[in-house]
């Protein structure tokens, strides 16, 4: 039904460590070089990256869009905002944490139970269908949530009762981000990965050789719930502030939109896609302002009609084999010559 | 408690017919061609703006029945002549459903970007046709004229489209090509399979950019209703299932009378319920109520 998404390979392990252990240096290393602005934009790609793993992780691996990202975000941005903002309990991230990872656990799991029971357009648009309802809830909710206002004053984080400056956080949420890469990558090289790959061959046959489908999906969105999740309460500090629109199914759709452009074939895809879009806001906001919805949408659908899933990392791929492949043959061309 | 109900259900007559016209706009395309396309709800958006704007343009205050049918005329051809234009210049191309999805939802962005840069973020209103037409009573409650007209037009569309579909040759060549049907054998028949799939798209297009026109003199609009739009219709169609037009109507008022009696007790949940009700269907009929199970 679906042979493209077997042909896909797990990725090698070495090579992606060793790129982990340089960009890991690389974002060690720059905030001493560049302003506390730019440091900050670095900051939200960080926090970006969990989440759109969640999206690559239903898409790459079981070949469903997940617009809806934005409830699990949103719901650990409201446990952050609520514990250490308006109901002030404590601002310790090693509780927080796991705080918002529980709830949002526990929120994907019966969430999941819904949405994966059909798969394709319902599984997208059950998806959205969730992020509204949680949005009109919030947003009428005045007296608990703050309506439209949301809520802001949230106290400074800290780990281990020490006190975080903003250089400190960038390090924590690197140490999170870091963490959560090799997380997936564990994740991806799974037979649980396998097991979703050949639910998305074919979801019957997968059935009939005794993969648990319905537990198996469940399991995967339950997962992408929980990195949104671990975003969300990150995001809460890092803006100071939550609002209803954290749960505006646009804003879900961003991290679909940053895996597109980084591609869903390749591992490195989200973590270029997520740089990929933040730069592109960064510089539309800029300079065109009132065209950032056209440019950006735009571009996502020339993207999609030209390159599919491939992303600029499939493009990159694709040009080193070629290159190589060229390079091989004049080798060869040289040696009968010679 | 007649009345209560019957107030009710009056009451949820706009919210009805808007739900009927949009969740067929998206229903026929899955339907006949077996695509997603999710630009209908860009449509929607551009057609209510249209309507308010040639509505103050040309009538302003005033009213008159014709004018307003005839701004209407213009805007579903306008609808129409999008939706084909934008299915043969792009969406042809898509090849598979995630695909399809994930690009017209940056479509939507699109058509959202471009009503921000023409008529701004404030909304827009033009309650004209809903306050001159004056109001009826029936049974002791009173329903505004315009309640009345927009079901019945929307009425009309779907026995018309139901006509079309079932009591014509063409109609015929359309079912055959549906998910009902078998599209390779009806291409190898002799139906032109790109002109049976433009047509579906300019349908789509006009039921769409009618439902903005009809309900923006209610509702105005506003940037950021093409969301409201996209869920209705897609709640619609999980609870309804695809391609029933009996199951559509059904469907949107379960979902209208639902809406306007939560709207009333506890408006918090006012969106919920629908979702509510589409949850409980996929764990009880997972292809709709009235849907058949498709090979989509």
């Amino acid at each position: 039904m679906n042979t493209e998404a077997i042909m896909a390979i797990p990725p090698k392990r070495g090579g992606t460590l060793l790129w982990t252990l340089a960009l890991t240096a690389f974002a060690v290393l720059i905030p001493f070089f560049i302003s506390g602005y730019q440091r900050t934009l670095i900051q939200k790609s960080l926090l970006w990256i969990p989440a759109v793993f969640g999206v690559y992780i239903l898409y790459s691996l079981l070949r469903q869009v997940h617009f809806g990202q934005s409830i699990f975000i949103g719901l650990g941005s409201y446990v952050t905002a609520f514990l250490a903002g308006k109901y002030y309990v404590t601002n310790e991230l090693l509780i927080l944490l796991p705080a918002g990872l529980i709830i949002t656990i526990i929120f994907a799991y019966v969430l999941g139970i819904f949405i994966t029971k059909r798969t394709g357009f319902y599984f997208a648009v059950m998806g959205i269908a969730v992020t509204m309802v949680f949005w009109s809830l919030v947003y009428k909710a005045r007296t608990i949530t703050g309506g439209s206002d949301g809520i802001s004053h949230i106290k400074h984080p800290c780990l281990a009762t020490f006190p975080l400056s903003d250089l400190g956080f960038y390090y924590v949420c690197l140490v999170v981000t870091v963490c959560m890469i090799l997380l997936m990558q564990r994740i991806l090289n799974s037979s649980f990965s396998l097991q979703l790959r050949a639910i998305a061959g074919d979801l019957d046959k997968a059935e009939s050789i005794g993969i648990p489908v319905k537990r198996m999906q469940n399991l995967a969105f339950t997962i992408a719930g929980a990195n949104a999740g671990v975003t969300g309460v990150l995001l809460a500090f890092a803006y100071n502030y939550v609002g209803p629109s954290t749960f505006d199914w646009g804003y879900g759709g961003n991290f679909v939109q940053s895996a597109i452009i980084g591609g869903v074939n390749s591992f490195a895809g989200p973590i270029v896609g997520v740089f990929g879009f933040i730069n592109l806001e960064f510089f539309i906001s800029a300079w065109f302002a009132d065209l950032w919805e056209i440019i950006i949408g735009l571009t996502i659908a020339i993207i999609v009609v030209t390159v599919g899933e491939e992303g600029v990392t499939g493009i990159a791929q694709s040009l080193f084999a070629r290159i190589k492949s060229k390079m091989k043959n004049t080798k060869e061309s040289t040696y009968k010559n010679g | 408690m007649l009345s209560a109900c019957i107030t009710c259900i009056l009451n949820a007559l706009p919210i009805v017919s808007y739900i009927i016209m949009l969740s067929f706009s998206l229903n026929f395309i899955l339907y006949i061609s077996g695509r997603v396309s999710l630009t209908f709800a860009g449509i929607y958006l551009v057609g209510a703006y249209v309507t308010v704007s040639l509505g103050t343009f040309f009538l302003g205050n005033t009213f008159s029945l014709p004018a307003f049918l005839a701004i209407l005329l213009a805007v579903s051809l306008m609808g129409a002549a999008i939706s084909i234009i934008i299915y043969g210049i792009f969406e042809r191309f898509l090849t598979t459903d995630v695909h399809r999805m994930i690009a017209t939802s940056s479509l939507l962005m699109v058509f959202s970007g471009i009503v921000k840069l023409n008529w701004g973020t404030t909304p827009v209103t033009y309650s004209a046709p809903f306050l001159k037409m004056g109001t009826s009573e029936i049974v002791g409650s009173i329903v505004p004229n315009y309640y009345l007209f927009m079901f019945g037009f929307a009425v009309l569309l779907m026995l018309a489209l139901a006509y079309f579909l079932y009591r014509t040759t063409w109609g015929l060549r359309f079912r055959a090509s549906s998910l009902d049907g078998d599209r390779i054998m009806a291409q190898s028949c002799g139906v032109n399979q790109n002109l049976v799939t433009m047509i579906t798209f300019g349908i789509s297009g006009m039921l769409a950019s009618l439902a903005g026109g009809l309900y923006a003199p209610i509702a105005g609009a506003s940037y950021g209703i093409e969301g409201n739009a996209l869920l209705l219709a897609a709640l619609t169609i999980i609870i309804g299932g695809v391609g029933s037009i009996g199951g559509a109507i059904l469907t949107a008022f379960m979902i209208g009378i639902a809406r306007v009696v939560t709207a009333i007790q506890m408006p918090i949940l006012e969106l919920a319920v629908p979702f509510i009700i589409a949850s409980a269907t996929l764990m009880i009929r997972p292809f709709g109520l009235w849907g058949k199970e498709l090979k989509h």
